[in-house]
């Protein structure tokens, strides 16, 4: 759970510090529709061999632009229609490429697919089409049985903004689902901020680092100045190594161009001394 | 003891031939307890039991004793005060018929008052040790014996604690019974001698087959026996040609495979092991000529278990289970008396309805019951099927085998509530996966109890809330049974939901072959979508088969073009495509061949295999 913890944090981290959530391979610049190549795929889908589809889906998942939609057509009538574990891992894959919302229908029956091995790759492909319904086929995937599915269904819904999730992700956060910390992070309204905040010393810390992180990082709008500053002095007085380490680590990774005020109060835990700005200085340090 | 007519064998012989020479009544052996003795037809048995027929007798009280870490707590029943008796206690207690307790222990007999625990005497015992006591009111009885040796020792004990009979034996003799003036010992294997308890003399003695070692009073009558029991009446003479009046006893088999009264022979040692918490219960009830079984029914105890089971054909008839292990118990004249190691005395009447008998307060190793002449009266406690359901709240694991007793019993009632019963313990992890795979395979033949199937089906599994699947496969069989297509948009989404087994998968699909209605097409082409190219399991074939079969039935043009594509599809697993190739093959015409088989699921799959768990 640790490590499953950890990695949670560095993909959260990341994704911070780049550019945002991530996101589908954006579309390359607009190409025509290439109807008679999309056409003849269809066909080879429709009754080829296991190797001609397989080829088929790759030749596909390289049209882009414009052709991204009529090929993502093509791909869920394959999926509506079924196919070998081979074929549909490698569609389900292309759909999430593809990230069209249209997909949505077909990918989510195989998130409770019986083989493992596609249930994660729907899982993974809903976070990329989106859309209210992949929304609830992940929010189904936190109450399944399957322990990969729930992570990559918690990731997801951080993945698709979605704050109404925030409450499956807290009942599964007790439970062996770390990931859920992280889409907490991303995802929390001042109130479930705090309320997360409030299970440190409840929770194991590297399971509420990760979602500990996203909370430091995300823009004032979302998650106050006040908010992050009292976190920073909450998590200077714990006065342990891995708290230590974590604000060091969130130190090192802030953006250079962040909220002063936030700089300044992870160098005060950083360096143990309280994170209480002197009276009037607020504002000084912007 | 302070006086006593100490009679050896030897000295025995001597007395009986100087009785018989004054005439006084006629001894029938040379001495008490020789084994050479020659039958006399049963004459002399009859003698006595006609001499005794009108004999008074002190009234019957009912007494539980509890053996404890310091002595003997006990009571009258049915809800008397208890009492406690402080010293030694080696081997069981033994009750007589009027309550009167004798306590063996440390080299003495001690003899309480029942249903005070006040002292009437004690008595010096030696090395033996007490295997069982009776009482006619004014003498008492005590067979004494040693382990392992067949030595033994009859001691008639007066309400003063004086000793006025004390004969030995070189064989073991059993347990005891006393009425007016007379003491009836079972010794040999064949044989109870009927002793004048003032002067030792052996008025007659009955012959029997029957592997008498214990000598019962129960409601008035005398009963001799081991495995079977033949009653002191007119017809006792007969003994010999089995024609006296006799009680056979054959219990079902019972969890644990309890005796009912076990050798009368034996010590009868506190047994602190499981063996004393696994027990059955029985007593004869005299009706006329004839003898029946008491309350119409036995009982049987393991563990914190309890349960009673007709005479004839051994149905149950209730069951119970306490909140502490059983350690003793005993018949009543009708109804049954347990104790258990908390120390509570549970009563149950003939019906298995319960009453609170006394609360002995202290923890118990072991318990005596003496309730022959005991009419338990107690309140109703719900259907036999609601019995069975609250007694499992209160059963381990460890009870596995009252468990599967139960579960069995619960099959067998019509009654609508044992549905939902069955569904709860088919999925009740304190279950053992044994009874609860019982509980599965007695759901799938219900026949009634409808509404709980579907309120059952609608659960899922749910990681969030631990909410468990329901048993669909059985639920399944047993609405497929019923033809209830209520049931068809249920179990089409739990065909859906990898949550539930294989076996359950498969057992949904077969039912929705009859069930399903158009409504179920989304589901039932999602299912064959996802598995008719990617089924990899026999079990999982025959489930796409199914499907494919209901499809061509409810889901017209569309259903049977998907299913007829999957056929044409080189992807689709190949057992998958033979089976929907025959399915969606034309007819024969009519006259020209049979028909094919009513699904392809049941011609072409293989027998389902275990359920694969991704």
């Amino acid at each position: 759970m640790a490590r499953r913890a950890l990695m949670t944090l560095c993909i959260a981290l990341s994704g911070a510090v780049l550019s945002g959530p991530a996101r589908a391979e954006k579309a390359k610049p607009a190409a025509a529709v290439n109807k008679a190549e999309i056409a003849r795929l269809k066909q080879v889908l429709e009754s080829g061999s296991e190797a001609d589809k397989l080829a088929a889906l790759d030749e596909l998942g390289k049209l882009g632009g414009a052709n991204a939609a009529p090929a993502a057509g093509v791909v869920n009538e394959l999926l509506a229609r079924g196919a070998s574990v081979a074929v549909l891992g490698r569609a389900l894959a292309l759909a999430g490429k593809l990230a069209q919302p249209a997909s949505t229908a077909a990918v989510a029956p195989y998130a409770r697919h019986r083989v493992s091995e596609l249930r994660l790759a729907a899982t993974r492909a809903l976070s990329s089409t989106g859309g209210p319904d992949a929304v609830s086929a992940l929010r189904a995937g936190l109450h399944g049985d399957d322990q990969a599915s729930r992570g990559f269904a918690a990731s997801g819904l951080a993945t698709l903004k979605a704050k109404d999730a925030v409450p499956d992700l807290f009942a599964v956060l007790a439970k062996d689902v770390p990931e859920a910390a992280g889409a907490i992070g991303e995802l929390c309204a001042p109130a479930d901020c705090g309320k997360f905040v409030d299970q440190l010393g409840r929770l194991p810390f590297d399971l509420m680092q990760t979602g500990l992180a996203p909370i430091l990082l995300r823009p004032e709008t979302e998650v106050s100045e006040q908010f992050k500053l009292d976190l920073l002095e909450r998590l200077r007085k714990l006065q342990t190594e891995e708290a230590h380490k974590f604000l060091e680590t969130i130190r090192s990774s802030y953006p250079e161009k962040g909220n002063a005020w936030v700089k300044y109060g992870l160098d005060q835990a950083v360096g143990n001394k309280p994170v209480v700005p002197p009276p009037g200085a607020k504002g000084k340090a912007k | 003891m302070t006086t006593s007519t100490r009679v050896s064998l030897g000295l025995g012989l001597g007395l009986a031939l100087g009785l018989a020479a004054c005439g006084g009544g006629g001894g029938v052996a040379p001495s008490v307890f020789d084994p050479d003795w020659r039958s006399d037809a049963g004459e002399s048995i009859a003698r006595v039991e006609a001499k005794l027929r009108n004999a008074p007798r002190p009234p019957d009280t009912a007494v539980v004793v509890g053996v404890t870490g310091d002595g003997v707590v006990g009571a009258a029943l049915p809800s008397g005060s208890a009492w406690h008796y402080a010293g030694p206690v080696d081997v069981m207690p033994s009750v007589a018929a009027d309550g009167v307790v004798f306590v063996g222990g440390g080299g003495k007999v001690v003899a309480l008052r029942g249903t005070s625990g006040q002292k009437l005497w004690s008595v010096d015992t030696g090395s033996l040790q007490l295997r069982g006591g009776a009482d006619d009111g004014k003498l008492s009885v005590l067979s004494l014996g040693t382990p392992r040796a067949s030595k033994s020792r009859l001691l008639v004990v007066d309400r003063s604690g004086r000793s006025v009979l004390d004969l030995s034996s070189s064989t073991e003799l059993g347990r005891p019974a006393a009425r007016a003036g007379i003491g009836f010992v079972p010794w040999g294997g064949q044989y109870v001698s009927a002793i004048e308890l003032a002067t030792g003399n052996e008025l007659g003695r009955l012959l029997t087959r029957d592997l008498p070692t214990h000598a019962l009073d129960l409601s008035g009558n005398l009963y001799f026996g081991q495995l079977s029991l033949v009653r002191l009446d007119q017809h006792i003479k007969y003994s010999e040609s089995f024609q006296a009046t006799r009680f056979t006893f054959k219990p079902r088999e019972l969890p644990g495979n309890p005796v009912w009264l076990g050798n009368g022979l034996e010590l009868p040692a506190v047994d602190r092991s499981a063996r004393a918490k696994i027990r059955l219960f029985a007593a004869p009830e005299s009706a006329g000529d004839k003898l029946t079984l008491a309350s119409g029914s036995y009982a049987g105890s393991y563990f914190r278990a309890v349960y009673g089971f007709a005479g004839g054909d051994g149905h149950l008839l209730w069951a119970d289970a306490l909140t502490a292990d059983v350690v003793g118990g005993g018949p009543a004249a009708s109804g049954f008396v347990f104790c258990d190691e908390a120390g509570k005395v549970h009563l149950y009447d003939a019906e298995g309805g319960g009453a609170e008998g006394p609360n002995l307060g202290q923890k118990l190793a072991a318990c005596t019951v003496g309730a022959g002449a005991l009419r338990v009266t107690g309140e109703a406690r719900g259907s036999l099927a609601a019995q069975i359901e609250q007694s499992f709240t209160r059963m381990d694991p460890d009870m596995a085998s009252a468990e599967a007793l139960l579960i069995k019993e619960l099959g067998k009632l019509e009654d609508p509530a044992v549905t939902r019963i069955l569904i709860s313990l088919a999925d009740e992890p304190r279950v053992p996966p044994a009874q609860r795979q019982s509980a599965r395979t007695l759901l799938a033949k219900r026949k009634n109890g409808t509404e709980d199937m579907l309120k059952a089906l609608e659960r899922h599994y749910d990681f969030v809330t631990g909410a468990a699947p329901p048993p669909v496969g059985p639920l399944a069989d047993a609405l497929a049974g019923l033809r209830d297509s209520r049931a068809a948009a249920p179990l089409a989404r739990h065909l859906n939901d990898p949550a539930n087994s294989m076996d359950d998968v498969v057992r949904a699909a077969k039912a929705l072959e009859v069930l399903a209605t158009s409504a179920e097409q989304r589901e039932l082409t999602t299912f064959f979508a996802l598995y008719r190219a990617t089924a990899d399991d026999p079990a999982l074939v025959s489930a796409v088969l199914s499907v494919g079969t209901a499809l061509l039935r409810v889901g017209g043009p569309e259903g049977r073009a998907t299913v007829e594509r999957a056929v044409a599809d080189p992807l689709t697993q190949p057992e998958v495509q033979r089976g929907l190739a025959a399915v969606v093959a034309p007819k024969p015409a009519p006259g020209k061949a049979p028909a094919p088989a009513a699904s392809v699921a049941d011609s072409k799959s293989p027998p389902p295999k275990k359920a694969r768990e991704e």
